[in-house]
């Protein structure tokens, strides 16, 4: 299973980017073996609108199965749940901890979108 | 002979409104809206006598703007190399520019002219009449120039130029091509706008409206907020739901090309591996993805994101944009609600404040603007903003200075140093403001301020006869 982590560096001991739209990186983690591959993000950091839409369409290009990020709004909310990815919010220390946390229950798949959109 | 430099002094300077050589026609007649002057030195004067007879002439002049001579160039309406002497590209030996324009009518030594395809500034070497009688030739042979399409031709030929925004107001034309008879006619439209929210963009507008006498339509623009009718208190008579067209996507044509996505530069489409994901609060009804659907999967459905009602209060007709609560995007319900200017008398735009799109939408195609703003520091900052988008689409405008004996004269100082007229200023006095807050209107209780309106009314009538006024 490949869950993609925001992340604020390129390393598994880099911490949880709270954001999603606009999250500095996207870490891969192939959950099973460990290895990741990481991802710059930075095209969406300065989007003047839709960066969660734009983020979400990038990870279901990486065919991530779960996301895990600090929080996510409607709009992406939306978008990552039409192509079928798992999304957890309220994560925080580093990408490895987070993994972690997801792989033993203690974070688990949120039902709805946690934070307003920032636009519109 | 050769070798030897013939040397030739202007008669003259041809003015236009061309100012970058990119942006000029080509040719006469793909500049046929485009008017110009033509100023000869007055110690040639006398050789325009009967000039005026003929409706057309030759204006033969020095293109001083042209690059290095090219014996071979690809002419504007074609990208084929050419003979330069068989084109009329401006980089020749002998940089001679010719043109045949309209006399409009001449004015001692100043000839005014149409269908000028000229850049400002250019030297005029020599002027003759055009003759039917001379210079009308049947059954030429065209050259290269028959491989071009009439269609092509057209959109080479005007090359970046644009008519200015108000120029395609027919009935702006003279004021923003040079003109100066202006008046305040049926069909004009004078723009109430302001930098800075707050100022008096409504008071001024329903004032004025009730002020100048006969039928006027009042477009309420400030469709956030419009709140014209809460001091007129309409009879409605019309309503109309106004919508944007957004992409519906067929589930079953689409292959998830994903092409859809890629065009839209506003992220309204997500592209998914099942098919995109359309937002159509993001969208801006382009209708991009219509056109780039190989499948033809998508079409249009609208969205409503307001509402028009058109009342009546009086003479005054008003007409009021009202967008639904939570929209983002007001500009295509202002432009519906401009949709009801009408030519038959004078329409007066409530515009919204700021100096963004929504603001941009409504001053569109205004003949004057009405600049109001308050004599404090915020009033002149959003002024100077004011002023310069209004400067972009090159409208003449004016100010109104609202609360006028408070703060300082900085404001007036401005318009001084940046010569914009100071139309009318109304003073910061309590009988004002508790009309306002009773939903009164100020001409239909104080005498004073109905003298005042008239004044404001008089002046934009006359604006044109003031010395100061905003170039564009």
């Amino acid at each position: 299973m490949k869950i993609a982590v925001t992340s604020r560096g390129r390393t598994l001991e880099s911490p949880v980017d709270p954001r999603f739209g606009r999250a500095e990186f996207f870490i891969l983690v192939d959950a099973d073996s460990g290895a990741f591959d990481v991802y710059d993000n930075a095209q969406n950091l300065s989007a003047a609108q839709g960066a969660g839409i734009q983020a979400a369409q990038t990870v279901s290009r990486l065919a991530a199965e779960v996301v895990i990020t600090g929080h996510c709004g409607p709009k992406a909310f939306r978008t990552l749940g039409a192509a079928g990815i798992q999304v957890v919010v309220g994560a925080s220390g580093s990408v490895a901890e987070a993994v972690q946390s997801f792989k033993t229950g203690k974070l688990t798949p949120t039902e709805s979108p946690d934070v307003e959109g920032h636009w519109a | 002979m050769s070798g030897e430099t013939i040397a030739y002094r202007p008669i003259g300077v041809i003015h236009s409104e061309h100012t970058t050589p990119e942006d000029t026609p080509a040719q006469p007649v793909y500049a046929q809206e485009c008017l110009g002057r033509a100023e000869i030195i007055p110690e040639y004067a006398d050789g325009l006598r009967d000039l005026e007879g003929f409706s057309h002439i030759y204006l033969v002049y020095h293109l001083h703007r042209a690059g290095p001579a090219k014996l071979v160039t690809k002419p504007f309406l074609q990208d084929v190399e050419r003979g330069v002497f068989a084109t009329r590209a401006p980089c020749r030996p002998n940089a001679i520019g010719l043109s045949i324009v309209e006399l409009v009518r001449r004015e001692g030594n100043v000839l005014h002219l149409k269908g000028v395809d000229v850049l400002d500034g250019t030297p005029l070497l020599d002027i003759k009449p055009y003759t039917a009688k001379f210079d009308r030739i049947e059954g030429t042979r065209n050259g290269w120039q028959d491989e071009v399409d009439d269609a092509t031709a057209r959109k080479r030929g005007q090359r970046g130029y644009r008519p200015k925004d108000a120029a395609q107001n027919p009935h702006a034309r003279t004021l923003v091509r040079g003109g100066k008879e202006v008046t305040l006619t049926p069909g004009m439209t004078i723009a109430i706008a302001s930098g800075k929210g707050g100022t008096g963009k409504t008071t001024v507008a329903v004032n004025l409206a009730l002020t100048l006498g006969g039928p006027v339509r009042l477009l309420d623009c400030d469709v956030e907020e419009p709140n014209c009718h809460l001091f007129l208190r309409p009879k409605i008579k019309n309503l109309e739901t106004v919508g944007v067209p957004v992409p519906v996507v067929d589930a079953l044509a689409c292959d998830a090309c994903g092409r859809c996505a890629e065009i839209c530069q506003f992220g309204a489409i997500a592209a998914l591996k099942n098919g995109p994901l359309v937002f159509a609060e993001l969208c801006h009804g382009c209708g991009g993805c219509l056109s780039v659907c190989p499948r033809h999967a998508i079409r249009e459905e609208t969205r409503p994101i307001g509402a028009i009602t058109v009342g009546q209060a009086g003479d005054v007709e008003i007409v009021t944009g009202q967008l639904r609560v939570g929209e983002a995007k007001s500009p295509p319900l202002i432009r519906a609600v401009k949709k009801y200017a009408r030519d038959d008398r004078v329409n007066i735009v409530d515009c919204p404040p700021g100096t963004s799109c929504p603001v941009i939408a409504a001053l569109r195609g205004a003949d004057f603007v009405i600049l109001v703003t308050e004599p404090t520091p915020f009033g002149l900052h959003d002024l100077k903003l004011a002023v310069e988008t209004v400067r972009q689409f090159g409208l003449a405008c004016g100010v109104v200075i609202n609360r006028a004996d408070i703060g300082d004269s900085r404001v007036k100082d401005y318009c001084a140093a940046e010569s914009i007229p100071v139309l009318v200023e109304i003073p910061h006095r309590r009988e004002i403001a508790e009309t306002y807050s009773r939903g009164q209107v100020l001409v239909q209780v104080l005498p004073e301020m109905r003298a005042l309106f008239a004044d404001l009314g008089a002046r934009i009538m006359n604006w044109n006869k003031s010395p100061s006024r905003v170039a564009p």
